[in-house]
């Protein structure tokens, strides 16, 4: 009896180990499919099949003592038969389904519904009832393992659509049924040739699931998982344990050691010694693999370790569409992933990006060295004593990794880490392959930077070109008409006593004919081609009769204008151009500002660049109006053609300058022109 | 004896407008809508100014004045444009126009332009007749020409007109 549950116990360790190592595989990869709960489960099913048929088959060969040799065969054979049960009716459906076609398919399943006699056989012969013997194995079979299996049946069609099966797989199959077969036979065999130990010897074919279990284990990650090196050391070790285990049972209840003496039987021997090599031979596999394992595991988890920060880069890298937020956020996860005091990236413009606030400011020395240098990375410890490595010191730079950008160049200077450990060559190769990445992605957002502000020219460019030849056939089929009635009323006017009450009509067309005229001509100045006459000019003479020229028709308004003259302020500009901007500037000035209301023109001369100032203490912009202010045809008033600033911006951007807006809601606006001393072309000559 | 204008425009209320204008002002005005009737006006009878729209169908642009300045270089032209771009009247003017006016003109403007040309033929009249004349007694008044001819309306001393 202790043999008996000694070999039971065994072979459900045995198989209990191998289907938790393919359940360990499975939950280790369960991210990969949803559909891997089928394979977890198809495993559990089977270790449930091991664990009831390993016990009742001990049971049944210790309790029913079957009289005839074919009677024990069939018993012996029978619960083997039974743990291939599900397993045939797995690969029937499965496998020869999808591999076999035709008569192939249908004598591959006979052949394997034939296993299916002994159990008739057992079930006629043995004296116990029915549900004693099969109960568990029919139930498990019944509600857990064919639902499994059509679920599989599905899965792997799906996946041989997809060529992810191979047509070998029947091969693992028929290495399966072989070794059930094959230990059936030697069972057999040492039965016959040690009868006196039958009763043990027979207890081998308990363990003939392994086999097809092996074979299923190797289908399964062959072909599901790919996963060659642990898939083949599994198996070996698999094998290893059994031989060693026969080996072992042999040598023990097979009565006699490997020379036993005066009864040396030259064919017991050659077995014993083959089973032996053979776990040996396994066995030393098992080690080999596992040792590999370890290794390559410990390689493995660097490189994972590797690839999942490069995959977290270039996530990041891609999600940013702002150089500063890509700059900040990959400073950032340099410091984080490395464990660094701080990381900077920091370009040959001398633009600085830090992670670590507030921003340093690295010395100008240190970019021209930087500038020199030609290595892709430096560690500042393996530098030999250089000015540059004194540099670094002082900033407490560690590796410096140069970010070969396209427009300019750049470095990635990192700080030393934390764990104050040197780098590692795996850790700078990542650096290597991580700046190569940011090098791209900086030179990416810059390329997009460009093309957007190119095509926002070209959409500048194409409106004005349309508002352009748009304002051409408005300009003839507008004044036209206007000009004829223009002249019509005016003779009309001229014919008209003061008195007569159709006069005050006429005046009032030629008032809107006026206007609409004023329109038109805004709309042409905007769409013409500006073409500029530089000369010097003194601002302070300018500004002062440009506000005379304001003042002199007094308005309704009462509006006070300051300025604070200057002393001559002098720049190359055109001056009548000029003169109609700042001339617009208080226009608008005045419209916005109620009665009473102050304007102040200030006039800073800031080195190289002029700045006028035309502030109002009217109702002020909201942000959203001073966003499209200078946008042509947008306007506030009630009475404006929204071309006024529109013309002001593009004569001031025609002088090299610009023009700002700030405005508080309630308090006031002011406009800034900013415009170089100089004339544009001689200043970028210069 | 009154002195002739055409006008050339392919606007009905210009035309209508100009001869009532020019009509009161004591000149005989015939009215014309397009370049060829012009140039077929013109063989017909002669006249002393052409007042024409630049941009008008059957013809280009300058063409019209071109032709006019070819055929009767005797007759002055004063073009009327509804683009006020300086390129185009430097061009009318280096063509042979007497003067340009900008769309939409007051009519004050149109009668100065118009009592302008007027004078400075009968100046040309007067100048071509001093020469002919060739006696020294007239070369004292060639001179007060000429100086007039210089200090009068002349491009350079216009203040071009600004419309914004």
């Amino acid at each position: 009896m202790d043999a008996i549950f000694l070999i039971a116990t065994f072979a459900f360790f045995v198989t209990c180990c191998i289907y938790g190592l393919l359940a360990q595989l499975v939950w280790y990869k369960r991210t990969k499919s949803e559909q891997d709960w089928v394979f977890l489960a198809t495993m559990v099913a089977c270790a449930y099949w091991c664990l009831s048929n390993a016990l009742a088959s001990s049971a049944a060969t210790t309790l029913e003592k079957p009289t005839s040799a074919l009677g024990t065969f069939l018993f012996q054979t029978s619960y083997p038969v039974l743990y291939l049960v599900p397993s045939l009716i797995r690969h029937c459906l499965v496998l020869s389904r999808l591999s076999l076609h035709g008569w192939r398919r249908w004598a591959h399943l006979t052949l394997n519904y034939l296993g299916i006699l002994p159990i008739v056989y057992h079930l006629y012969a043995s004296p116990r009832p029915l549900p004693e013997h099969y109960g568990p194995a029919f139930l498990g079979l019944l509600f857990l393992y064919l639902p499994l299996t059509i679920a599989e049946v599905k899965m792997r069609a799906e996946l041989r659509a997809r060529h992810l099966l191979k047509p070998e797989s029947r091969l693992i199959v028929y290495a399966g049924l072989g070794g059930v077969l094959l230990m059936c036979a030697v069972s057999d065999f040492f039965c016959r040739l040690y009868p006196d130990k039958a009763s043990i010897l027979s207890l081998i074919p308990k363990l003939s699931p392994l086999p097809p279990a092996l074979a299923m284990g190797y289908s399964v990650l062959r072909y599901r998982f790919m996963d060659m090196v642990f898939t083949r050391s599994l198996l070996y070790s698999a094998l290893g344990v059994l031989f060693l285990g026969f080996a072992l049972l042999v040598a023990y209840y097979g009565g006699g050691w490997l020379f036993p003496g005066q009864n040396f039987r030259p064919v017991a021997f050659a077995v014993r010694l083959l089973l032996i090599l053979f776990a040996f031979h396994f066995l030393f596999h098992v080690l080999r693999d596992g040792l590999q394992k370890s290794i390559e595991r410990s390689f493995f988890r660097h490189r994972v370790r590797s690839a999942e920060l490069l995959k977290q880069f270039t996530q990041m890298l891609t999600s940013w569409s702002d150089l500063e937020g890509l700059c900040r956020d990959a400073v950032e996860k340099f410091t984080g992933s490395l464990d660094l005091t701080s990381a900077t990236i920091l370009f040959a413009d001398g633009t600085v990006y830090d992670h670590t606030t507030p921003v340093k400011t690295h010395s100008s020395v240190l970019l021209l060295l930087l500038q020199q240098t030609k290595d892709p990375i430096i560690v500042v410890e393996e530098l030999l004593d250089s000015p540059l490595k004194t540099a670094c010191g002082e900033a407490q730079i560690g590796v410096i990794l140069t970010l070969p950008c396209r427009e300019q160049r750049g470095w990635l200077l990192l700080g030393e880490k934390h764990s104050g450990r040197p780098f590692f060559s795996q850790e700078l190769s990542l650096l290597e392959a991580a700046g190569g990445q940011l090098a791209m992605a900086i030179d990416n957002l810059v390329l997009v930077r460009s093309k957007l502000a190119l095509e926002r020219e070209m959409q500048h460019r194409e409106k004005l070109a349309a508002i352009g030849q748009l304002a051409a056939t408005v300009a003839h089929e507008i004044r036209n008409p206007i000009t004829g009635a223009k002249c019509l009323l005016q003779q009309v006017d001229e014919e008209l006593n003061s008195n007569t009450p159709g006069k005050e009509y006429v005046s009032l067309a030629l008032e809107d004919l006026n206007r609409v005229e004023q329109s038109v001509s805004q709309l042409l100045a905007y769409a013409r081609k500006e073409e500029f006459q530089f000369s010097d000019c003194d601002l302070n003479g300018l500004v002062s009769a440009t506000i005379q020229r304001f003042s002199s028709p007094p308005s309704e308004k009462r509006v006070i204008v300051h300025f604070q003259e200057q002393p001559s302020v002098w720049a190359v500009i055109d001056e009548e151009k000029m003169r109609r901007t700042i001339l617009n500037l208080l226009i608008n000035a005045r419209d916005a500002v109620d009665h009473d209301g102050v304007i102040t023109v200030e006039l800073l001369a800031t080195g190289p660049e002029v700045q006028i100032r035309v502030s109002d203490n009217g109702q002020g912009l909201s942000i959203e109006d001073q966003n499209r202010i200078f946008e042509p045809f947008f306007t506030t008033k009630e009475k404006g053609t929204g071309l006024g600033l529109a013309i002001a911006q593009k004569i001031i951007e025609g002088h090299g300058g610009q023009i700002a807006v700030a405005s508080t809601l309630g308090k006031g606006t002011t406009f800034t022109l900013t415009i170089p001393r100089q004339r544009p072309e001689t200043r970028s000559a210069a | 004896m009154k002195q002739t204008i055409l006008v050339v425009d392919d606007e009905r209320s210009i035309r209508i407008g100009l001869k009532g204008l020019l009509t009161k002002e004591g000149y005989e005005v015939t009215i014309v809508e397009n370049g060829n009737e012009a140039l077929r006006e013109l063989a017909r009878q002669a006249y002393n100014l052409v007042l024409s729209d630049l941009r008008m169908a059957g013809l280009d642009e300058l063409s019209l004045l071109k032709k006019i300045k070819e055929q009767h270089p005797e007759t002055s032209v004063i073009l009327m444009t509804a683009y006020g771009s300086e390129k185009i009247a430097v061009e009318a003017m280096k063509a042979g126009a007497r003067d340009y006016l900008i769309k939409p003109f007051d009519n004050d403007e149109v009668k100065i332009l118009v009592h302008q040309a007027f004078e400075q033929q009968a100046l040309q009249r007067q100048v071509q007749h001093c020469m002919s004349d060739s006696t020294p007694h007239f070369v004292s008044k060639i001179s007060l020409v000429r100086a007039r001819q210089c200090s009068g309306y002349s491009m350079s001393s216009r203040e071009w007109p600004q419309r914004t």
